[in-house]
């Protein structure tokens, strides 16, 4: 990943990370991993801005963790979302939408 | 997590570091595991699987750093960090503990100096809303000597008549009154209370009734303190039937003030006004304080502009007595501090110099601990901490230090508390109690901090300046940031230096004027000068001549006595206060009158206390009643009223009656400064004869006389007390009592500044002696002899103590100024103490240096040469 992109991403990676927990709880690995096979393996977020991005999202009140068992029997840590954090997906879809319609409008025209 | 969560959690981080980091941990691991699995399961083999999953995750430590610090209050775990390295250091440097100490010492006497400054002026007064209360003086818009002066009873009924500002005005004035126990008179401290003054200042008596306005008209009742009421009747709480005899008369008690009230000053008893006394009728005659209560909603300025416009109608309409002059109001609390204010600054300034002087020795020991440090600094910056996080850290560390000292400091404060607390109030109006309160606690808090930023920031100013690649390609020792860190540690010294010479001419100013008050240059020892102040009482004695009369017949029985050399009487022996009355002089009878002191004397009274005479005769048993009026004046009105002539015939008085010079004395305190001198005359205590005190001389020990004296007042008046005598020099002492106070503890304070500073400039050339040992081998190796070195030493810490020296010349010669008045009869720039004061500084300064210099030369250059 380039410079640039992931200064972009940062700010909408907190975007990324609620809409994949809206599937469900999952841990850190697993949200990568979805993230990456979401975007058709385009985005792939690094740990070293996952977990800073996850702890400050769970500091925020939008997830909440607890210890778990994954799938192949290794201890985990769950993120799920709070009812806060649902609205707040709902804020920064929305936000993302205009965002981006606006960008769209400058570069699609010649 | 709701709000409150969200607040604490960096603390609970900061708490729980360990179980949360092991989480982290243990999460991150497991992310690396997953990622494992994941590889096997794509078809890697084990090894690659861990490998390339270690390589896609990336640094774990880096995360984890990432991690922590969103964790949020990284700073806090930065700065216990940073205090635990100082105290590591501290430990490991003994040499601390003296800039502990002497930061100790500099805070423990600010908070001292504070503590009182907060009981005199931050404590309210001891009565409901004493914001309110104001007091009224009558103010001279001509005289300057009568800018405030007491107001007459006429003026205060027309004040308390027309004003509109005040719920309550009331007037009082002292008074001498004599109570009879049983056989014996007793004097006592007593006011006269106008009705309203309890009920302005908020007091209610404790048990009884106060006082009200029919009492001035009727008399016959009286209110006790406490203490007398308790001394009289015991713990009796019923009033009825109660009754003193004061001045003879019978009065009833009417009631009992609670015990610690002491309005006006310490006072055992309260007196309605005696409405039909002549003084009480005369508009001219200044009798008593008016205190008064604004109502709400009034200041100070406005009940101000209501007394200016009311004091031009009374001028107005009574232009004899009231023409030119005005009224001023001001605070009761101002009124009640104005004697010990001046010195407030004064002292603060003095103790904020010694903190200053402190500081400079710990910010000197910090420096040069620090170029020890360069090195390991160098390293750290170049490692890559910030100037801020090493900045940080230097602060951290001074802050530490500073906190140590001023807890040290605080805890000498509190300890000797009852020491200096009880020294100083004497000199305090009563309300004031010295006490450790909030206000003390915030100001060490305040006073630790900033001296911990102040000494933090001379070394950390240094670290922002200097370039770590300079510093470790140099090795430390001889970096070129070593000169501006030389310059920087003079310049400090060269402060220490002044700051304590401006302690020092202050104390010198200060002691000065003690001496001038201890001295007048009396022509008799005053130790063997007897001084009583007999207060005849004037029930007995109404009339002046028989108060005359009983003195002449004193005077003359203790001439016969072989153990008297001279005998006399006057109004009063007071080196300072007095009465003053405007006079003019018949050639000039165009000018204003002026204000003089005067003091009514028996012949022999300069002869006793050995004032000698100047110019023409002293009075003799002729100048009678009925002769013609004559009076003795002191040399400075000589001078001042007749510039150039002769005074002898001259006449001067008041209106109708002139009265002539007959003879000029020398001035009671002569010597001094001319704003300190003041122009006295002496009437023939025949023709005046407001007489109180005896003077007594006596060829020997004066504490045998004194039981004799008391005899022969008792063998002529039986109901007479006994009253207090003191030697002249004691007089004098009480006099100067409170330029006494001063003159110790700015000497005090001067003394410590000037330590402080002989060992901030001795560590300074230590120092730099220290870092050039290896110079001063070569200089020997060369040829250079012992002395030589020695005196090299020398011209160094000479040059410094020579700039310091001229510095606080010149800051003396500015602050010195504001002295003023609390240095009676010493200029504030005294030449004197100005040219022999700033030897002693450079004098203490040189044998601080001598030190250093004699180990420098005791250098073997042989040794010194091989090391580097």
């Amino acid at each position: 990943m380039s410079e640039e992109k992931m200064d972009l991403l940062q700010g909408t990676l907190d975007l990324l990370i609620l809409k994949a927990l809206k599937l469900g709880p999952m841990h850190g690995f697993g949200i990568s991993v979805l993230i990456r096979q979401m975007s058709e393996d385009v985005l792939r977020v690094e740990q070293g801005s996952l977990y800073p991005a996850l702890y400050r999202l769970e500091r925020q009140g939008w997830i909440s963790a607890e210890w778990g068992v994954s799938d192949n029997n290794r201890k985990a840590r769950f993120y799920k979302l709070t009812p806060a954090g649902r609205k707040q997906l709902v804020q920064e879809t929305s936000n993302w939408e205009r965002l981006s319609r606006a960008i769209n409008l400058i570069v699609k025209t010649a | 997590m709701n709000w409150w969560q969200k607040l604490l959690s960096p603390l609970l981080a900061l708490f729980r570091k360990e179980a949360l980091d092991a989480d982290m941990e243990q999460e991150l691991h497991s992310h690396l595991e997953l990622q494992m699995q994941a590889n096997l399961e794509s078809g890697m083999q084990p090894k690659e699987a861990k490998r390339a999953a270690a390589c896609q995750f990336g640094s774990v430590e880096a995360v984890k750093e990432i991690c922590r610090d969103q964790r949020g209050l990284l700073w806090l775990e930065q700065l216990l960090q940073d205090l635990r390295y100082g105290a590591r250091m501290l430990r490991k440097n003994p040499g601390f503990t003296v800039g502990v100490a002497t930061l100790a010492l500099g805070i423990g006497v600010n908070t001292a100096i504070f503590s009182i400054i907060s009981a005199v002026v931050l404590q309210p007064l001891p009565y409901p809303d004493s914001e309110r209360l104001v007091e009224l003086n009558q103010s001279s818009r001509t005289d300057p000597a009568l800018a405030e002066y007491a107001v007459s009873a006429p003026n205060y009924r027309d004040w308390r008549a027309l004003s509109r500002s005040f719920s309550h005005v009331g007037i009082d004035f002292y008074s001498d009154f004599s109570l009879t126990e049983g056989e014996q008179l007793r004097p006592v401290r007593g006011w006269y209370l106008s009705s309203e003054v309890l009920p302005a200042l908020g007091v209610r008596p404790m048990l009884g009734r106060a006082l009200i306005e029919e009492d001035e008209t009727a008399g016959g009742v009286a209110l006790l303190g406490y203490n007398l009421w308790h001394r009289l009747f015991g713990s009796e709480t019923n009033l009825t039937g109660k009754s003193i005899v004061v001045n003879d008369q019978r009065v009833q008690v009417a009631g009992v003030m609670p015990a610690g009230f002491n309005f006006p000053a310490a006072t055992e008893l309260w007196l309605p006004l005696p409405a039909s006394k002549k003084e009480f009728q005369d508009r001219g005659w200044p009798l008593g304080h008016v205190v008064g209560r604004l109502r709400p909603g009034v200041s100070i300025a406005q009940a101000q502009s209501e007394m200016d416009l009311i004091a031009r109608q009374l001028a107005a309409q009574y232009p004899k007595e009231d023409k030119g002059i005005g009224i001023r109001v001001a605070s009761l609390h101002s009124k009640l501090i104005a004697g010990v204010r001046p010195v407030l600054p004064i002292l603060f300034g003095a103790a904020a110099f010694i903190l200053l002087i402190a500081c400079a020795n710990l910010a000197n020991l910090l420096l040069s601990r620090n170029l020890a440090r360069q090195k390991e600094l160098a390293i750290r910056a170049a490692v890559g901490a910030g100037n801020g996080r090493l900045i940080r850290q230097l602060l951290a560390e001074s802050l530490l230090l500073s906190f140590l000292g001023t807890a040290a400091g605080f805890i000498a404060v509190i300890w000797s508390r009852s020491l200096w607390a009880g020294l100083a109030g004497r000199q305090l109006p009563r309300f004031a109690v010295i006490k450790i309160d909030s206000t003390v606690w915030w100001f060490a808090l305040g006073v630790a901090i900033f001296t911990g930023l102040l000494c933090g920031l001379v070394p950390a100013w240094r670290i922002w300046r200097a370039d770590p690649h300079d510093t470790l390609k140099q090795g430390g020792q001889r970096s070129t940031t070593a000169g501006s860190s030389a310059r920087l540690r003079s310049g400090l010294v060269v402060t220490q230096l002044a700051l304590a010479l401006v302690l020092l001419i202050g104390a010198g100013l200060a002691l000065k004027s003690v001496y001038y008050l201890l001295h007048p240059g009396l022509q008799v020892d005053p130790r063997k000068v007897l001084v009583m102040d007999l207060h005849l009482p004037k029930a007995r004695y109404p009339e002046d001549t028989q108060r005359l009369e009983f003195f002449e017949h004193l005077i003359t029985r203790l001439q016969t006595w072989p153990t008297v050399e001279a005998a006399g009487a006057a109004s009063f022996v007071a080196f300072g206060s007095g009465m003053s009355m405007p006079i003019t002089l018949e050639e000039r009878p165009e000018e204003p009158p002026r204000r003089t002191f005067s003091c009514d004397v028996s012949p022999d009274f300069f002869k006793t206390i050995g004032v000698p005479l100047l110019r023409g005769r002293e009075l003799t048993a002729q100048d009678r009643k009925g002769a013609p009026l004559v009076a003795v004046i002191n040399e400075t009105m000589a001078r001042r009223y007749w510039p150039g002539e002769n005074p002898i015939g001259k006449r001067f008085g008041s209106s109708d009656h002139w009265t002539t010079v007959v003879g000029v004395v020398r001035d009671l305190r002569p010597g001094g400064v001319e704003s300190s001198r003041r122009a006295e005359y002496y009437p023939s205590w025949y023709q005046q004869s407001f007489i109180n005190t005896l003077v007594v001389r006596t060829a020997v020990d004066p504490a045998k006389l004194i039981p004799q004296i008391q005899d022969a007042l008792q063998q002529m008046d039986k109901t007479f007390p006994p009253q207090d005598v003191e030697t002249l020099d004691h007089l004098l002492g009480d006099v100067a009592s409170e330029n006494r106070t001063l003159g110790i503890l700015l000497t005090f304070f001067a003394g410590l500044a000037l330590t402080l500073a002989v060992v901030g400039i001795y560590g300074v050339i230590a120092y730099t002696v220290s870092q050039r040992t290896h110079e001063f081998g070569v200089r020997m190796a060369l040829g250079a002899r012992k002395a030589d070195v020695v005196m090299l030493v020398l011209k160094w810490g000479g040059r410094l103590a020579l700039i310091g020296t001229a510095l606080g010349l010149v800051l003396a010669w500015s602050f010195t100024r504001v002295m003023g008045r609390l240095i009676e009869g010493v200029s504030p720039r005294d030449a004197t103490i100005f040219v022999i004061v700033p030897w002693v500084l450079l004098g203490f300064a040189l044998i601080g240096c001598y030190f250093p210099a004699y180990r420098a030369s005791g250098v073997d250059p042989m040794s010194s040469l091989r090391n580097e």
